[in-house]
Order: C-alpha cells, then structure tokens, then sequence
C-alpha cells in the first residue's frame, strides 16, 4: 500500500499490516507515532537524549508485539503511553539519586518581551517543575494537561480509576502552581 | 483596581494553562537519527518474522518425529516389527503348534499347581 494512501489507516491497522509484512505499514507509524512518544518521554525525562532512547525502545516493543496485536483490546496508543511511561519510570528509579531534582532553571537573561522566548521558557519551567512531582502525578499531569487525553483514557493507560486519575492531576497541578508561583515575573505573567 | 497578586503567590489555573500549551508547543522532535534507528529495528524484525511467534521448524530429527514421546513409541514399533519380520511364518507355525500340543505346560512353570484342589 502506498504511503500516502495510509494517512487514513488507523494505527491498528497499520500494525496488522506491518505484522503481515507490509513494506509502508512500519514508517507510516513511526513518522505518526514517534514524536508523540517522544515528546511524553521528555517531558517525564526532562532529558532528550533519554527520551531518544526511550522512543526508539518503546517502538521496537510495538514491532515485537505487532504479530501478537489483538485487534479491539485496546489503542496502540495507549499501550504505547503506558510502555513509555514503565520506560520513563525504570529509567528515573535508576537515576533517582542522580541530579533529577536540579530542574535547569530559565535563563535570567531570556528576554521576556520576545514571545517565542517566553513560550520556551515556560516549557523548560514547567518541564522543570514537573521533574520534581511524584511519578504517577506527574505522569498523570503530562497526559490529561499536555497530551489532552481524557480521563478514562489516562486511567486505562496508568490501570487506576477515572477518580484516582483526578485526584493524581489536581495534587500536581496544586504542587506545579505553587513551586512556579514565585516565578511568575520571569515567565512573562507579570509586566513588572 | 491594581492587581494585588504577590509574586509569591500560586499560578493561577489561567497561568497553569498557559505553560501547559506552551509545553505542548516547545514538545522536542525525535532526530533523524532516532527515525532512522526505529525504522531498521522495524525493518530487522519484519524481516524475520518472528521465530519467536511462528511454529518453530523442527530443529532435528527427534523434534520432527514428535520429541522423545514419538521417538520412543516408534523405536519400539521399529523392534516389534524387526522381531516379526525376522521370524518366519513357518518359525510362528512351529512355536504356536508347540505352545499349543503339549509342548510346554502351565505345570512347568508351576509344579505346584497339581495339588491345589477346587473341592472346597
């Protein structure tokens, strides 16, 4: 199947077809899943070169299961949040007593009055606050406020319950507003 | 009315939201490199679909004859079919006939057996 005629194949799909031994299937879901794994892994990792790592794992994992992929159980998202977020976890025990707790703090000469700027420094901040939170908050956190998933899905991909899900982001955005609140000026919130 | 928020105080949900979106926006890109790597895993284990899922080929003789429960069933059908091939009909003929004549008796092998009586 053509690459172009996969933009409307469902990722189920597409692994199915990878599994069967389709040629296009396997790059159609890199280039659609990847950066999504990617950018849920840094923002647990607050590291690239770990979340590289990580998303190259997490996807080789999708390609050793594709053959045993049951249809309708679940979205290749989900479990592909769920191995990223086991990867994330492993990866941060092993490096817990490492310098995690130094979130790299935004330059002090970022110039607040240049928007692209302000919008990176506020993603490191926040990227930095939330290095600091619990694991599960955390994660909880990146998924229903950055990603935009919903809730049952969260609960589905961190195996809780939907309350357990809002209980976990409304103690981490509590904890995010707080340890960010006395950086308000520098990230653009205040003019003076 | 002049803002009397403290520096100090916590970001309000509007504020939250706005580092949320800009987090979503500054989410960094996998490499090429990383791409490239994904990819020629993909392609590595595609193009041996999975030993690990499909039947295993049979990786001797033992394996394609059932494993040792098949070996040994056919090993001793192997041995009954040798001790029947080697005999001959006539040989059979000749050891059924003395089995049956008189050749050999339950009394040669249990001497014994002429005094147990049944009277009783």
């Amino acid at each position: 199947m053509a690459l172009d005629a996969m933009s409307e194949v469902s990722d189920e799909a597409l692994l199915v077809l990878y599994a069967n031994g389709d040629p296009h299937a396997a790059r159609s879901l890199t280039v659609r899943l990847a950066p999504r794994v990617m950018a849920h892994a840094y923002r647990l990792l607050h590291d690239r070169a770990e979340a590289e790592d990580v998303t190259q794992e997490a996807l080789l994992r999708l390609w050793k299961i594709a053959p045993e992929w049951r249809t309708g159980e679940a979205q290749v998202t989900t479990w592909l949040y769920r191995v990223t977020a086991n990867l994330c976890t492993d990866r941060l025990r092993k490096t817990r007593h490492g310098d995690i707790e130094a979130a790299p703090e935004v330059a002090d000469d970022a110039p607040s009055a240049d928007q692209a700027l302000i919008s990176q420094a506020r993603a490191e901040a926040l990227t930095g606050a939330l290095a600091n939170l619990p694991d599960r908050q955390r994660q909880a956190v990146v998924l229903r406020h950055i990603e935009g998933l919903q809730n049952p899905e969260i609960a589905e991909i961190m195996d809780i319950s939907v309350e357990a899900v809002e209980s976990l982001t409304a103690r981490g955005k509590r904890a995010l507003a707080k340890c960010l609140g006395t950086r308000r000026a520098e990230l653009g919130f205040y003019d003076g | 009315m002049m803002d009397k928020r403290k520096p100090e105080m916590d970001l309000t949900e509007a504020e939250l939201d706005a580092l949320f979106r800009a987090a979503d926006t500054e989410a960094p890109l996998p490499s090429g490199d990383v791409m490239a790597r994904i990819l020629a895993d993909a392609d590595a284990l595609q193009a041996a679909p999975a030993a690990a899922v499909a039947p295993a080929k049979p990786q001797s003789v033992r394996d394609l004859l059932g494993g040792w429960l098949g070996l040994s069933g056919l090993a001793g059908a192997v041995a009954a079919g040798l001790v029947i091939g080697v005999l001959s009909p006539d040989a059979l003929g000749s050891y059924a006939d003395y089995v049956v004549n008189g050749g050999v008796s339950v009394t040669d092998y249990l001497p014994g057996l002429t005094e147990v009586s049944f009277d009783g």
